[in-house]
């Protein structure tokens, strides 16, 4: 199935690499931060540079968020945009969807 | 009907080992819904796509008790999780319907981010991304009890949320006209969606089911006996390819008075099975069961049943 226009697919760290240049997102747990910079960890136990978008609203420490962006060469996210996730989120499941929503792309992307 | 049956009975779906779906507190509000759409009409047994098969498909409507199922001319009522991207290539059956995985689609669920919002004259358009591609959804307020209910609902611009309506085309594209809309607090319903979709695509794609549902035919060879020499030998589903041979050596014997001889059945399963013990393990495990009987001494079986 060819890839569907406007499609995000959802990334874990590991996943960065095969996401090359493409626009994905990627839910995780702020690190830390700064006006330009966030590190995420991850729902693989892994992390994540995120390259700040300069209009957005910075991200506050120890939350959950969802970030869209575009994966860079040097494998970080550069920000379009991020949403808001709860703090009881779970990792663990949301990282075995992710990984069993690679085996169907027909579904997904 | 039996989609919304399995989803919502918090069965474990079979190849979903450990996922929680006792999580879903969020399903509560699909109490609230009620069918406003119009009928379809009658639908014979051919409401689940022939691949999953005939014999299942009968024992299945008759015990399901989901709601909307009647006797005869059943409405297809099932809620179907899908991903935006499936309704994009759904395959189109007629000017107004389409199918996914070889079923009409009825009413669709959807969870996604809101992108925008538009507020129309009877009621406020949408844009849906969760992911795997953007859809309008438009809610229509018309006065209807069910639809007051929306017109509180007012869902917030990059926030997730959960649509519950129909697939319509119109001028070639096509949207969701949802009936229900609900913002999503508990994140996790992104993945318990994504786990949906999943087990609904492989559902009617593969049949998945009870795997003690004794009528599944087709793929479980497992349950099946092999050979065609054996006329009786079905339905014991703790037969083991041991057995199968066991019986199939012995029953070549079966005209004789005496039968086959035991040591001389190990002897010729022992390499194969590990040891001659071990076939006389087994053949005493078919004498217990009633497969096999003793005839002149303990050294000398036959087969029942043929």
């Amino acid at each position: 199935m060819s890839k569907m226009e406007g499609s995000t697919p959802r990334i874990t760290s590991s996943l960065l690499s095969k996401y090359r240049g493409q626009i994905v997102r990627c839910i995780g747990r702020v690190l830390n931060t700064t006006r330009t910079a966030a590190t995420l960890e991850t729902c693989d136990r892994g992390q994540v540079t995120v390259i700040l978008g300069p209009d957005n609203p910075t991200l506050i420490s120890r939350s959950n968020v969802e970030v869209v962006g575009r994966v860079t060469d040097e494998l970080t996210i550069k920000e379009f945009v991020t949403y808001d996730i709860n703090d009881n989120f779970d990792f663990d499941f949301y990282n075995s969807l992710v990984k069993m929503s690679q085996n169907y792309p027909n579904l997904f992307s | 009907m039996q989609l919304v049956h399995h989803l919502f009975k918090f069965q474990p779906p079979i190849f979903l080992n450990a996922f929680l779906f006792t999580k879903m507190s969020g399903y509560s509000n699909y109490a609230t819904y009620s069918s406003t759409e119009q009928s379809y009409g009658t639908y014979g047994t051919g409401e689940y796509s022939s691949n999953i098969g005939g014999g299942f498909i009968k024992s299945e409507e008759g015990s399901s008790s989901s709601k909307g199922s009647q006797e005869n001319g059943r409405r297809n009522n099932n809620l179907r999780p899908v991903t935006i991207k499936q309704l994009h290539e759904a395959t189109l059956i007629s000017d107004n319907s389409v199918s996914i995985d070889g079923l009409e689609l009825r009413v669709i669920k959807i969870v996604g981010i809101v992108k925008s919002k538009t507020p129309r004259h009877q009621g406020l358009d949408y844009v849906v991304d969760d992911g795997t591609g953007f859809i309008d959804v438009k809610v229509w307020h018309d006065g209807s009890e069910e639809t007051n209910v929306n017109k509180k609902i007012d869902l917030t611009v990059n926030t997730y949320a959960k649509f519950f309506g129909n697939c319509r085309i119109f001028a070639n594209k096509k949207h969701v006209a949802a009936h229900i809309v609900r913002p999503i607090e508990d994140h996790n319903e992104i993945s318990y969606h994504m786990a949906e979709v999943i087990y609904a695509h492989l559902y009617l794609t593969k049949g998945l089911n009870n795997p003690s549902n004794n009528q599944l035919v087709s793929n479980s060879s497992t349950y099946e006996y092999q050979s065609r020499n054996s006329s009786s030998y079905v339905g014991n589903q703790a037969t083991t390819q041991l057995h199968k041979d066991i019986f199939d050596l012995i029953s070549k014997q079966n005209h004789t008075q005496m039968g086959a001889d035991v040591n001389d059945i190990a002897q010729k399963l022992a390499f194969q099975y590990g040891s001659d013990q071990a076939v006389k393990f087994a053949i005493e495990d078919m004498v217990g069961e009633g497969q096999l009987y003793v005839t002149s001494d303990d050294n000398h079986v036959k087969t029942t049943g043929n």
